[in-house]
C-alpha cells in the first residue's frame, strides 16, 4: 500500500491556491459569457420553449413552462457571477451545476461535449475550496481564509482536461480521419471565404495535414503542457489551434475558448500568483498561512474516490468496444467520449406507423413534432430513432386506440461515401423488446464505398 | 523546447509525405474553379429562376387580360378561352413555385396562390360579399388556382354558374388581378436579387446555393410529394386526418372531375418534378444544359451519385406517364419514387457539396 499513501501524500501536499483562484474567475467569467451568449441569441426559447417534444436524456426530466426556462438561465448568470466573485461560492456552484446540467439533459439534440464537460468541470470546482482567497466569502468568513490548498484541488483540472485532449486524439485514430482525411476533406473545401487560408482549403493535402496535425496536437498536447520547459511554447500551440479552429468552424460555439481559457491552470503557480497580484484589491488579500490538517480517513476517501473518477472517465471512451460493429454507424458508446467532429452523416430518416387491423399506413410527419434541428440530429442517432417511435407510438395508441407498428426507413451516408440502408425496414420497433439487439441497425458496409 | 521542435518536425513531415502521396494519386487535386460558384448561380438565377417567373408573369399577364375580355352572359367560347388561359397559368405556376425560397418564400406564393382543397362554403361567402381582401386569412380557404378551378369545372353547368351572378365574374376578375400583382412582385424581387445571388460565396447556411437547394428540396418533399401525392393516397398528413385515401384532396380536383381522369394533376406534378431536374442540370430556358449541381458532382469524382439523381428522374416521369389517377391502385410507387429523389439529395448530393439542412441554434461539435 506504500504506492497508495504516497500517493495520498503526494495529493494532499500543501501548493499555492493561486492557479485555483484564477481558474476560478476565469471560469466564472466564462460560465457568465456564455450563458448571456445563450440568453442573447434567443436560444432559449428556441431551443427550449419552442419545441413540442423533447429527446430527453431520462424520461422525467422535462423543460419548465411558461418563462420557467427563461429564469433558469438568468439565474445562472446570476450564480455565475456570484462564482466570480467568490461568493456563497459552494452554494453558487452546486446551484449553478445542477441547473446547467438540468438544461443540457432536456435534449440530446443539444449535447455538446463541450457542455459536458462545462458540467465536470463546474462538479470540481465545486468540491474544491476556490474561494479560499481573493472571494468575497473569504472577506465575509475571514476563518477560510488561505493561499494554500492541496495538491489535488487543482490536479483533478490537469487531470480532466487531459483525458478531453487524449481521448479526442484517440478517437482521431481511425481509418477515415488519418486516410481519407474525412470528414475534414468534405468541411474545408466550403470555407474558401476564409481570409487568407481560404486560398488552400479545396486543397486535399490541406485536409490531410489539418486531420494529422490535429490527431497529433489533441494526443499529445497536454503532455507538453504538463511539462514546465514546453509549457509556454505547448500553450501558444493551444492558442493557435483553437483559434484556428474557431475561425474554421464557428458552429464549435464556445469550445475554444473553454479550452484556451480552462489550459491556463496548467501554468505553474508562480505565474498565477502574479497574474494574481497585478489585479485589483489583491493587496487586501495579505498573506496568510494556514496549516491544514486533514485527518487521514479523510483523505483515504478522497484519494480513492479520485482514483474511482479516473477510472470511470478512462472507461467511458472506450465502452464502445462493448459493441460490435462500427462505432460511427450504430453510435452505441459515442456521447460522452470527447468524440468531436469525427463525423459527416447524413441522410433521410422516414417513420412509418401501421395500423395493423385495417392494414393502412401513415409516414409520420416530422415536422408536426420536431424542429428542423431535431430531425437532423434525430434521422442518423438510433436511441432518439427508438426515443421518437415510441412517443410516436405511444400517441397513435391514446389517440386512434389501435395498438400500432411502426418502421423506419432510413438511408445513410458517412464521410464521403455513398449512402447505404441505415435500418431493417421490416422491423416493427415499437412491439419488440430491443431493436438494437435484433440487428434493427443494419451492418454497416465498407464497400459502397465508390 | 527540443519537444516542441520535435513535434512541429513530426507535422511537417507528415504534412510533405502525404502531400506526395495524394499527388502521386493524381486526379484527386482539385483546383481553385471548384469553389467557383459565379458560373453555377449565374447561369440558375438568368437561365432558370429569372425565366420561370418572367414566363408565371406572362401568363398571369394573358390570363388578367383573358379574364377582363369576357363579359355576361358567357358563352361557351369565352368559357373555352378562360379554361385555357388557366391551365396555362397553372402549368406555368408550378414551374415558378419551385424555386420556393428567397422572394419566393418571402412573397408567399404557395400559401397566397395554391392551397387546396378549398372550402366551397368560404369562397360562396367571399363571393357573395364581393371580398377583395385577398391574403387575408379569410381567404385562406377559397384563393388561387385552387378556387378557379371549382369556378371553372366545379359546376355540371358552369356557364350558367357564372351567368346566375355577376358577383362571380366580378369574383374570378378580382383574384387573377391578384395574382397577376403577386406574378409582378416576384419578377420584380427576383430582378433586383439577381446580382446578391449570382455573388454569393460558399455553401454555409444563407447561401445562395444553400438557399435554392434547401428551399427546392423542402418544396419538393412537402408540396410535391406531400401535398400532390401523400395526402391524396392517405400516407401522410396531419395525424388527426383519415389514413384512408382521399381523391379529392389531389391538385385541380374540379378539372379531373370534369375530364374524367387526373391527367391534367398529373401534368402538373410532372412539370413541377422537371423544374427540379432543371435546376439540378442547369438546363436554362432555350433549353440547353447549363451550368448545373450534376457538373459539382462530376467535377468532384461522383459520377455515381449524379448517374443515380438522373435514373431517379426517368423513373419519376415513366411512373407519372403511365397512370391515369393519381390515387389508384399500388399507389405508394409514385410516393416511392418521389421520395427516393429527397434521399439522393440529402444522403448523397448534400453530403459531398456541405450543404446542411438545418440551421441548429445552438453550437455544434
Amino acid at each position: 500500500m506504500s504506492a497508495i499513501s504516497n500517493l495520498k501524500t503526494y495529493l494532499f501536499k500543501e501548493v499555492s491556491i493561486a492557479p485555483l483562484v484564477i481558474f476560478r474567475l476565469a471560469f466564472g467569467a466564462l460560465l457568465f459569457y456564455s450563458t448571456v451568449r445563450t440568453i442573447q441569441k434567443g436560444w432559449v426559447k428556441e431551443l427550449y420553449i419552442d419545441p413540442g417534444y423533447h429527446f430527453s436524456f431520462f424520461d422525467w426530466i422535462k423543460p419548465l413552462d411558461g418563462s420557467g426556462m427563461i429564469i433558469v438561465f438568468y439565474l445562472m448568470a446570476l450564480l455565475a457571477m456570484l462564482i466570480i466573485l467568490g461568493l456563497f461560492y459552494r452554494l453558487s456552484l452546486g446551484f449553478f451545476l445542477l441547473l446547467f446540467t438540468y438544461s443540457e439533459l432536456i435534449d440530446k439534440t443539444y449535447y455538446l461535449n463541450h457542455y459536458y464537460l462545462v458540467s465536470l468541470l463546474t462538479f470540481w470546482l465545486m468540491l474544491v475550496p476556490a474561494n479560499r482567497w481573493y472571494s468575497l466569502d473569504a472577506v465575509l468568513f475571514p476563518k477560510i481564509k488561505s493561499d494554500r490548498c492541496a495538491q489535488w484541488h487543482i490536479l483533478i483540472f490537469k487531470i480532466q482536461l487531459s483525458i478531453v485532449y487524449f481521448f479526442a486524439g484517440l478517437a482521431k485514430v481511425n481509418p477515415d480521419w488519418l486516410f481519407k482525411a474525412q470528414p475534414m476533406a468534405t468541411w474545408l473545401p466550403g470555407k474558401y471565404t476564409i481570409p487568407i487560408l481560404g486560398k488552400w482549403v479545396h486543397l486535399k493535402s490541406v485536409a490531410f495535414l489539418f486531420s494529422w496535425a490535429g490527431c497529433i496536437y489533441d494526443i499529445s498536447i497536454w503532455v507538453f503542457l504538463l511539462m514546465r520547459k514546453t509549457r509556454t511554447i505547448a500553450y501558444l500551440l493551444v492558442l493557435v489551434f483553437h483559434i484556428l479552429t474557431g475561425i474554421l468552424f464557428p458552429r464549435i460555439g464556445m469550445f475554444p475558448y473553454i479550452m484556451i481559457t480552462s489550459t491556463i491552470i496548467f501554468f505553474s503557480s508562480s505565474w498565477h500568483e502574479k497574474v494574481l497580484s497585478y489585479l485589483p484589491f489583491s493587496g487586501y488579500f495579505s498573506r496568510r498561512e494556514k496549516q491544514e490538517t486533514f485527518n487521514p480517513r479523510y483523505k483515504s476517501i478522497v484519494t480513492w474516490a479520485l482514483i474511482a473518477y479516473v477510472i470511470v472517465q478512462l472507461y467511458l471512451p472506450v465502452r464502445f468496444l462493448n459493441y460490435p460493429g462500427n462505432l460511427f454507424w450504430h453510435e452505441q458508446g459515442y456521447r460522452f467520449s470527447w468524440r468531436v467532429m469525427l463525423m459527416e452523416k447524413n441522410g433521410y430518416t422516414s417513420i412509418i406507423v401501421k395500423d395493423p387491423v385495417m392494414n393502412t399506413l401513415k409516414e409520420v410527419d416530422q415536422e408536426l413534432f420536431l424542429t428542423p434541428f431535431q430531425e437532423q440530429q434525430m434521422r442518423s442517432q438510433p436511441d432518439m430513432i427508438l426515443q421518437f417511435a415510441r412517443y410516436v407510438g405511444d400517441r397513435f395508441r391514446e389517440e386512434k386506440g389501435y395498438n400500432p407498428e411502426i418502421y423506419v426507413k432510413s438511408r445513410l451516408s458517412l464521410n464521403g461515401r455513398r449512402s447505404q440502408p441505415f435500418t431493417d425496414e421490416t422491423l416493427d420497433i415499437y412491439n419488440i423488446a430491443d431493436p438494437m439487439a435484433q440487428g434493427w441497425i443494419l451492418p454497416f458496409g465498407e464497400k459502397q464505398d465508390n | 523546447m527540443k519537444n516542441w521542435h520535435f513535434i512541429l518536425l513530426i507535422m511537417v513531415i507528415a504534412g510533405i509525405s502525404l502531400q506526395a502521396c495524394t499527388d502521386d494519386e493524381g486526379g484527386n487535386e482539385s483546383d481553385d474553379s471548384e469553389n467557383d460558384f459565379t458560373a453555377l448561380l449565374t447561369n440558375q438565377i438568368d437561365g432558370v429562376i429569372l425565366p420561370a417567373m418572367e414566363a408565371y408573369q406572362d401568363e398571369m399577364t394573358d390570363f388578367e387580360s383573358a379574364v377582363q375580355g369576357v363579359s355576361l352572359p358567357l358563352d361557351n367560347g369565352a368559357l373555352t378561352s378562360l379554361r385555357n388561359a388557366f391551365s396555362e397559368a397553372y402549368t406555368a405556376y408550378q414551374v415558378a413555385a419551385v424555386h420556393d425560397y428567397f422572394s419566393t418564400s418571402s412573397i408567399g406564393l404557395t400559401e397566397r396562390t395554391n392551397l387546396y382543397p378549398i372550402d366551397l362554403t368560404v369562397l360562396e361567402t367571399l363571393v357573395d360579399s364581393e371580398s377583395n381582401n385577398f391574403g387575408s386569412d379569410d381567404h385562406e380557404r377559397a384563393d388561387g388556382f385552387p378556387a378557379i378551378d371549382f369556378m371553372l369545372y366545379g359546376s355540371d353547368d358552369v356557364l350558367a354558374y357564372f351567368n346566375e351572378d355577376e358577383k362571380r365574374l366580378a369574383f374570378l376578375n378580382a383574384l387573377v388581378s391578384n395574382m397577376k400583382t403577386i406574378s409582378d412582385d416576384l419578377v420584380s424581387q427576383w430582378t433586383s436579387l439577381r446580382e446578391p445571388f449570382s455573388e454569393s460565396a460558399g455553401t454555409g447556411l444563407g447561401s445562395a446555393i444553400s438557399g435554392q437547394l434547401n428551399g427546392s428540396l423542402a418544396y419538393y418533399e412537402f408540396t410535391i410529394r406531400e401535398d400532390k401525392v401523400g395526402i391524396p393516397i392517405g400516407l401522410v398528413g396531419p395525424n388527426d386526418s383519415p389514413i384512408t385515401p382521399d381523391a379529392t384532396k389531389i391538385e385541380a380536383f374540379y378539372r379531373s372531375q370534369a375530364d374524367g381522369n387526373d391527367n391534367f394533376a398529373l401534368s402538373l406534378v410532372r412539370t413541377a418534378v422537371e423544374e427540379m431536374e432543371k435546376i439540378y442540370l442547369g438546363t436554362n430556358s432555350s433549353g440547353v444544359n447549363g451550368q448545373g449541381y450534376d457538373d459539382l458532382l462530376t467535377a468532384r469524382d461522383q459520377e455515381s451519385i449524379d448517374a443515380d439523381i438522373k435514373a431517379q428522374f426517368q423513373s419519376i416521369y415513366t411512373e407519372i406517364d403511365s397512370r391515369s389517377s393519381i390515387t389508384e391502385d399500388n399507389n405508394r410507387e409514385l410516393y416511392d419514387l418521389i421520395q427516393g429523389l429527397v434521399t439522393l439529395y440529402k444522403s448523397d448530393l448534400f453530403p459531398i457539396l456541405n450543404i446542411q439542412d438545418a440551421d441548429g441554434a445552438n453550437d455544434g461539435d
